[in-house]
């Protein structure tokens, strides 16, 4: 008998769910009860508004090093990028020639620095090279479909991934290669893998390659996982590679709350759930990635560096409601204030740094301008994806 | 089940950043209550989801996931179906844990591929196969095959949930269909 489209759903309906854990429901009834709650009128339900930045004072908070050189960043801006206005130049003795450069973009969906110069050095690879996959030591009928490198938290507690998808027989099957933490008490079946460690739990199998170093490959059939985790060798190589993604125009949702460009490609920033309770940013339109993003009242801050490699990051978050604008401190002493998307729940921000531009770091200031707090730019390492968590400063 | 192993809930304090008018207060237990009785009404359609992708902590990530959505409960105006908005918060949380225990999570395969050729009950049998079909998915396709397929949602629906567009939606139940197909009909010759 096939497996037609009635035949599969039927059997899809009437899969099983397990029951809950005793006491699922008492413990939670009392976490719930035990929980503070912030009491919010309800509101009429309304569109997301997005407030561009309308005006931009010049500041002289920081004391920042002259640089001639400033004034033809401001013009190449002002030239190339529409909805970037030159709103001052900073330094009341001489604001002709020497002050830093104050530098705004109006519009929430032209928001690109790509046509700042670009004077920093590439970011270092890592001591030592990176372990990937050998690609001559996949078994007959074997082949990889992509891979990547991936941080999911960069130095000082650094977690780097390389991934890579498998396929076989039409199936696809991720490897992961990192330095994740070994766990204390790893499920499955214990097995020997090389001499080294190995777990063979149900649909996966992971191994050490080293002290530091593990890999999981998962979904796979119990039957040849022992072998084929065993038949593949890694190698170091200089650099991870890269995944190609595809520039496009064409936003993958409509919408999007903020946009722009990435090192010449298009990026949007989306709320995709309809009580605004989360961002989901592409960079181009087959790369995505989402993080909850808990806007609850009260949340904390979420921030983070998301990038790809050869096309930079796009430094996002949600802030809390009071912050009214984002300023990014370029390197050189200059800034660029961003426009922000504003919802009833949170502040949303979105900055694309491409390679090579120099930022220090972001202020996110008050409705009089006042810095609320920092975050540092994360130095994520060359020929890395992946996204790294940026801490929220208070100042 | 404790909820202070796998995912711990976040509470956060309410004092700062929190929108005009917003006043912290403890849950009064008769709001609890009647969240909880919302909760019920939802908890095995979730919860049918939710394993398919965490497996055996499902209990804990829903745990998380509705304290989560109790805090946000106030916020809730109504713009999706209440069913559709408590899918959306227990899918991040779940996608959150994978990504978080990512080593342990890839994959809860129940090994029932060669349980199906003992059955001798054609609709258990089905069951078992495609049980580990799903498995065999990537949890992208896993989740919008159980939410069109299983869960009757719209692909509308089902991509408010999951954070794409519904073509997306769309493409990811199709080859979920063919990869499933491929994987049920060379496991039964």
């Amino acid at each position: 008998m096939n497996w037609t489209d009635e035949r599969l759903t039927t059997a899809l309906r009437d899969l099983d769910v397990p029951a809950p854990d005793d006491g699922f429901w008492t413990q939670l009834g009392a976490a719930m009860r035990a929980t503070e709650l912030a009491v919010v009128p309800r509101a009429d339900p309304t569109e997301v508004d997005v407030h561009p930045l309308l005006e931009h004072r010049a500041s002289t908070l920081r004391g920042r090093r002259p640089r001639h050189a400033l004034l033809a960043v401001a013009a190449s801006v002002a030239a190339l990028v529409a909805g970037v206005v030159l709103l001052a130049r900073s330094g009341a003795d001489d604001p002709a020639a020497n002050g830093p450069v104050h530098l705004a973009i109006t519009n929430p969906h032209a928001i690109t620095l790509d046509a700042l110069p670009r004077a920093a050095p590439p970011p270092a690879p890592l001591p030592g090279g990176y372990f990937v996959l050998d690609h001559g030591s996949l078994p007959s009928g074997w082949a990889v479909a992509d891979e990547e490198g991936l941080v999911m938290n960069a130095e000082p507690d650094g977690h780097y991934t390389y991934r890579a998808t498998l396929t076989a027989a039409g199936n696809e099957h991720s490897l992961w290669v990192g330095n994740l933490p070994w766990p204390d008490d790893p499920r499955g079946e214990a097995v020997e893998i090389n001499g080294h460690d190995g777990y063979l739990d149900q649909g996966s199998i992971m191994w050490r390659l080293d002290d530091s170093l593990s890999a999981t490959i998962g979904p796979i059939d119990r039957d040849i996982a022992v072998g084929l985790a065993s038949a593949l060798a890694f190698i170091r190589v200089d650099a991870m590679p890269t995944k190609e993604i595809l520039p496009t125009d064409v936003p993958p949702m409509s919408d999007p709350v903020l946009s722009g460009r990435l090192n010449g490609v298009h990026w949007s920033l989306f709320l995709t759930d309809l009580t605004t309770t989360g961002g989901w940013l592409y960079i181009g339109r087959d790369l995505g990635t989402g993080v909850e993003r808990d806007t609850s009242p009260g949340a904390a801050p979420d921030v983070s560096a998301t990038g790809v490699p050869g096309y930079g990051a796009v430094v996002w978050g949600s802030l809390p409601l009071r912050v009214r604008s984002v300023r990014v401190l370029l390197a050189d002493g200059s800034d660029m204030t961003v426009p922000i998307a504003r919802t009833d729940d949170a502040v949303y921000f979105a900055v694309p740094v491409p390679p090579g531009l120099a930022v220090d770091g972001f202020e996110f200031l008050s409705e009089s301008g006042e810095p609320i707090a920092r975050g540092d730019m994360p130095e994520l390492p060359a020929s890395f994806g992946g996204s790294t968590p940026i801490e929220w400063q208070p100042a | 089940m404790n909820v202070e192993r796998g995912i711990e809930p976040h509470f956060v304090p309410l004092i700062d950043d929190a929108p005009p008018g917003a006043q912290a207060s403890r849950a009064d237990p008769a709001r609890a209550a009647e969240f909880e009785a919302l909760l019920r009404e939802h908890d095995r359609s979730v919860r049918f989801v939710a394993t398919r992708i965490v497996g055996g902590d499902v209990d804990d990530v829903l745990q998380a996931a509705y304290l989560k959505a109790f805090r946000r409960w106030s916020t809730f105006r109504g713009e999706a179906a209440f069913g559709t908005w408590l899918h959306t918060i227990v899918y991040r949380t779940a996608i959150d844990h994978v990504r978080t225990t990512r080593r342990r999570a890839l994959l809860h395969v129940r090994s029932a591929a060669r349980d199906t050729a003992l059955s001798t009950d054609e609709a258990v049998g089905d069951r078992l196969a495609v049980e580990a079909a799903l498995a065999r998915l990537s949890v992208a396709q896993r989740a919008a095959v159980l939410l069109v397929d299983a869960q009757g949602m719209s692909y509308d629906e089902a991509a408010v949930v999951l954070g794409v567009a519904s073509g997306t939606i769309a493409s990811r139940v199709h080859r979920a269909h063919l990869a499933m197909r491929e994987t049920l009909e060379r496991g039964s010759t």
